[in-house]
């Protein structure tokens, strides 16, 4: 009888998407050698959400942790580097920058750099805060090499990730999994036992008649959270009041140049365009707000958008932006979709499942489910979800646009207190606010605010204690450096080529 | 920049830190005047520091040596805690321990920990042996990774002189008085550091128990390494060590008066910082602790013309949430003593996880790391009913080679380390050709 105490020796892990097959590769690594044994129910008639290629630097580290060959996954992924994310039309039409994953310059006698680049230049109109971002300038000029270990080179001042094909990852997953003991049942989940005393999930009733018992059962079925809400009724935290983008329209299409190293994220009437270049396709879609556009208006503003020719029609998702109230309930855990969605504007979704499975593995309850287990983990996941919305409304409200419904709503939108302070404090004196927990660092508030015309009155007053033209030359000389390093490095495509020759050579 | 001018409300060192700090970081077109006479100061004759206070230092652009010189002070390692637990134990400061096959030492000495294979934590530390063993290291410059015991006297004057060699003006006779409105004083910003106040009296203030501390001189300290807490019935005293002689300060656990900190540390043009701010007990964490928090946080927020109105918020964010920490530190400390029946949620939660797998659970605004934590529950005598699952799957002899090379390395450093008596007679006979502040 399953139930608080129990040891726990079976995973079952439900769907086998991105979600249920990370899970399945990090528990197989690290988990089944010391006895756990797991299976994962998948139906192929069901299929995966499909979507879901930019990723963040995170998951190098997650497969560098199962041992993972880089070229071979850049290679089997038809991966490509991402340096950033570059956002077009957001503060205002016209308008674009790039979100990068690394610094702006350095701080000068601990007092921040953009305080004194805005006392040098008083401002984006004078020189560009991205000037002083290696990754930035990397992506503009289409170059790459790996990040350097040495913290006094420039080329420690920055990370990446990649863009891949997500059924390509899965698949590759599904067979380093299998590889390492995990396994993979076929079938069509049709319902579920519970233990009646104490409402735990015993086990799954498949088509045919099969049933699969276990001890711990991850949901990672996607959207249905078939026993996170179906089984167990966790209740779902609904963030469509700041986030109302509810459809979404992908549409792959051929490339029509060399994969560039950033995702590119437009801003449209009623939502957003994403644009994923991967090695031999280009992902795109349209994120939208189903109040504002109908599916087949998004459709035609999609694939008018699209450079190349479509290779699929146009696929729509819908989804509720919140998450569930409960992430593990009784000895049922969500991870992926199950859990919550916050749309995929800074590519966040990937990186809240390692998130979870990272904890899962720390929690595991080998020794017995504990309910001590289900808070902290609800804890430490509902801070992650929480501080990514704020920064994901960040993007919406900080605009100028009000050229229409949809924009003028996302302007004049009542954010939560907690974004409203930090904004505030950038706007007085371009202070951003830090927690030890948190996603996004102090580059990624930067970039936005910036980028989308929320500038500083006024700087740190410690800035002026340094000589303000020796300052100036030292940030002109800066640019000019991260320049001339960049323009050492090779291009993005033969890096790319030189990442599937080693792995062709194994 | 829209002050010109900022009184610094103090004669206790807090405010002299605040001065010298103030005005080592703006420039001359703000004057920085630090009103000594102010408020009744309460002086502790010894304070002590944590690590992360030499940021403090280097601002200031001070050289430790020239600080334990001139302030009779003694490099801390850690703190030993007596008769609070079953048993005597060490906390020493932070560094990083090495890990094997992708898990954190700390999860392969729970390991060995659960079956009796481990040694005490702290004696895979070098800062705790160091501590315990009243060793320490040649002297850097910074001595990153530890902290200080300094001569409260001697250091106040050390920080009034560096404040006037930055720029700042001392001014003693127009002091505001107990009565005095501070927000009509003749400044763009005053920063309160005085005892003046009585808390209670204050509506902002979050009340938790306390209760005075006495303290008195002894001659010869024990060990100058450690700062050493030692409870005697309903007692608790904590020793610090001088270089010469040294001070304890004792207060009672039955907690007859009150402590607490302000929720709204920033009123219009008065900013609560130090005692003015909070006041906690020594387990809690030091006074000196209690000040870099406010002056950390002043520090970036520093009035630059607008309202105000978000800066005075996240001053207060930023400081209750420190403080809150700190306090939670003497929670987590008498709870595991089995003093407090019923700690704080979050309390409840860092033992509550710490006992079900050795979790060490940190929030934001944390004085203290996680070996310091560890060391605390080590301390304490909880072991964790489990490790990590996936440890099983490395066999027991990785977990074993890891520990005895970290208590191999661990020994020879120490080996190699002079007793700090020796280090400070040394120090004591060179004074530096410039023996003042920022040179
Ligand atoms: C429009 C859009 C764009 C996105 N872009 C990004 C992005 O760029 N970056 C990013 O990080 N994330 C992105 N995401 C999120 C990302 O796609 C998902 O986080 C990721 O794919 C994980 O999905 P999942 O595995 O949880 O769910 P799914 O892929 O939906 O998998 C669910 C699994 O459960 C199985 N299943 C369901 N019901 C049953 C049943 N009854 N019986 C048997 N099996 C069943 C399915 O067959 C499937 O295998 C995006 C999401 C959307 C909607």
């Amino acid at each position: 009888m399953a139930r608080f105490g129990q040891q726990v020796e079976k995973v079952v892990i439900v769907g086998g998407g991105t979600a249920g097959w990370m899970t399945a590769s990090a528990l197989a690594k690290l988990l089944r050698p010391a006895g756990v044994s797991i299976t994962l129910v998948e139906s192929e008639a069901i299929g995966t959400v499909g979507v879901g290629e930019a990723t963040l630097p995170h998951l190098r580290f997650f497969n560098q942790r199962l041992g993972i060959d880089e070229n071979e996954f850049i290679t089997r992924t038809e991966a490509t580097i991402k340096l950033g994310i570059e956002f077009c039309d957001w503060g205002r039409i016209g308008d674009r920058y790039i979100h990068p994953f690394g610094d702006y310059g350095r701080s000068i006698g601990g007092v921040g750099f953009h305080h004194h680049w805005l006392r040098a230049f008083g401002g984006p109109e004078a020189q560009r805060i991205c000037d002083f971002s290696l990754p930035v300038v990397m992506a503009e000029e289409g170059r790459f090499s790996p990040p350097s270990d040495d913290p006094e080179s420039l080329m420690s001042t920055f990370s990446y990730a990649y863009q891949m094909d997500a059924g390509l990852y899965a698949r590759f997953l599904r067979s380093f999994a299998e590889r390492h003991g995990v396994t993979r049942t076929e079938g069509r989940i049709t319902g579920h036992r519970l233990d009646p005393e104490t409402g735990f999930v015993t086990g799954l009733r498949l088509d045919g008649g099969r049933e699969v018992g276990g001890d711990l059962f991850v949901d990672c079925s996607g959207f249905r959270g078939l026993l996170i809400e179906g089984a167990l009724g966790a209740g779902y935290e609904d963030w469509s009041g700041v986030l109302p983008c509810d459809r979404a329209v992908a549409v792959p299409c051929e490339s029509t140049e060399a994969p560039r190293p950033y995702t590119r994220a437009t801003a449209r009437p009623a939502g957003w365009h994403w644009r994923i270049p991967l090695q031999h396709r280009v992902g795109n879609g349209y994120v939208y707000c189903s109040d504002h556009l109908s599916d087949d208006e998004a459709a035609s503003d999609i694939l008018s958008g699209i450079e190349g020719a479509a290779i699929a029609e146009p696929r729509f998702l819908r989804f509720t932006t919140g998450r569930r109230r409960k992430q593990w309930s009784k000895n049922v855990v969500a991870v992926g979709l199950s859990a919550g969605f916050l749309e995929p504007l800074e590519s966040t979704s990937i990186y809240l499942i390692q998130a979870a499975i990272t904890q899962l593995v720390e929690l595991f309850p080998s020794d017995g489910l504990r309910e001590e287990d289900c808070a902290e983990f609800d804890r430490v996941l509902n801070l992650e979800y929480e501080r990514v919305r704020d920064f994901l409304v960040l993007h919406y409200h900080a605009t100028e646009r009000d050229n229409t419904p949809f924009w003028n709503r996302m302007r004049t939108l009542s954010i939560p207190d907690s974004l409203a302070e930090k904004m505030a404090l950038f706007r007085e004196r371009g202070y951003v606010i830090q927690y030890k927990d948190g996603l996004f660092l102090e580059p990624s508030w930067l970039a936005v605010y910036l980028g989308q015309r929320v500038l500083p009155k006024a700087f740190d007053p410690r800035a002026v204690r340094t000589d303000g033209e020796k300052t100036k030359a030292a940030l002109t000389g800066l640019a000019t450096e991260i320049r001339s390093v960049v323009n050492t490095l090779p291009s993005h495509s033969a890096y790319l080529n030189q990442a599937a020759r080693v792995a062709a050579r194994g | 920049m829209s002050i010109a001018r900022i009184a610094v409300l103090g004669g206790n060192v807090e405010a002299a830190l605040t001065a010298a700090v103030l005005a080592r970081s703006l420039t001359r077109q703000t004057e920085a005047v630090l009103h000594p006479e102010a408020g009744t100061p309460q002086p502790e004759p010894a304070l002590v520091t944590l690590p992360s206070y030499n940021r403090l230092h280097e601002l200031l652009s001070f050289d430790v040596r020239d600080v334990l010189r001139a302030c009779g002070g003694t490099l801390r390692g850690g703190t030993v805690y007596r008769r609070l637990s079953s048993r005597e134990f060490t906390t020493g400061f932070g560094e990083d321990l090495p890990a094997a096959d992708g898990h954190s030492f700390h999860q392969h000495w729970l390991r060995l920990h659960r079956d009796e294979e481990a040694r005490l934590w702290a004696d895979y530390q070098l800062a705790a042996r160091l501590a315990e063993g009243g060793h320490m290291p040649l002297l850097t410059p910074s001595q990153e990774g530890f902290g200080l015991h300094l001569d409260y006297r001697l250091y106040t004057d050390f920080l009034r002189r560096a404040a006037v060699h930055y720029g700042a003006r001392t001014l003693d006779s127009t002091s505001p008085t107990d009565g005095d409105d501070l927000q009509s004083l003749d400044a763009d910003l005053v920063i309160d550091c005085s005892e003046r106040q009585l808390p209670t009296s204050d509506p902002d203030w979050h009340s938790v128990p306390g209760s005075p501390v006495e303290w008195k001189e002894v001659a010869t300290p024990e060990n100058p390494s450690a700062t050493v807490f030692e409870r005697q019935g309903k007692e608790v005293a904590v020793h610090v060590p001088l270089a010469q002689g040294g001070w304890v300060g004792a207060w009672n656990l039955g907690a007859a008066g009150v402590n607490g900190w302000s929720e709204g540390p920033w009123r219009g043009k008065v900013v609560r910082l130090g005692p003015a701010a909070c006041r906690l007990s020594p387990l809690a964490g030091p006074r000196l602790r209690i000040a870099q928090i406010g002056i950390e946080a002043l520090l970036k927020l520093l009035p630059v013309g607008g309202p105000g109105e978000a800066e005075r918020g996240e001053y207060a964010r930023v400081t209750t949430e420190g403080y809150k920490r700190l306090h939670e530190h003497e929670e987590l400390h008498l709870a595991l003593a089995g003093e407090l029946p019923q700690p704080s949620t979050d309390v409840q939660r860092k033992i509550e996880q710490f006992r079900s797998r050795g979790r060490v659970v940190l929030f934001d605004e944390e004085s203290y790391t996680a070996e310091e934590h560890l060391a605390v529950y080590d301390g304490y005598g909880v072991v964790p009913d489990r490790y990590s699952k996936a440890l099983h799957a490395v066999p027991p002899g990785v977990s074993r080679a890891l520990l005895d090379k970290q208590l191999r390395d661990t020994e020879r450093k120490l080996a190699d380390t002079p007793p700090q008596k020796q280090v400070l007679s040394t120090l004591h006979r060179r004074r530096s050709p410039q023996e003042r502040p920022g040179s």
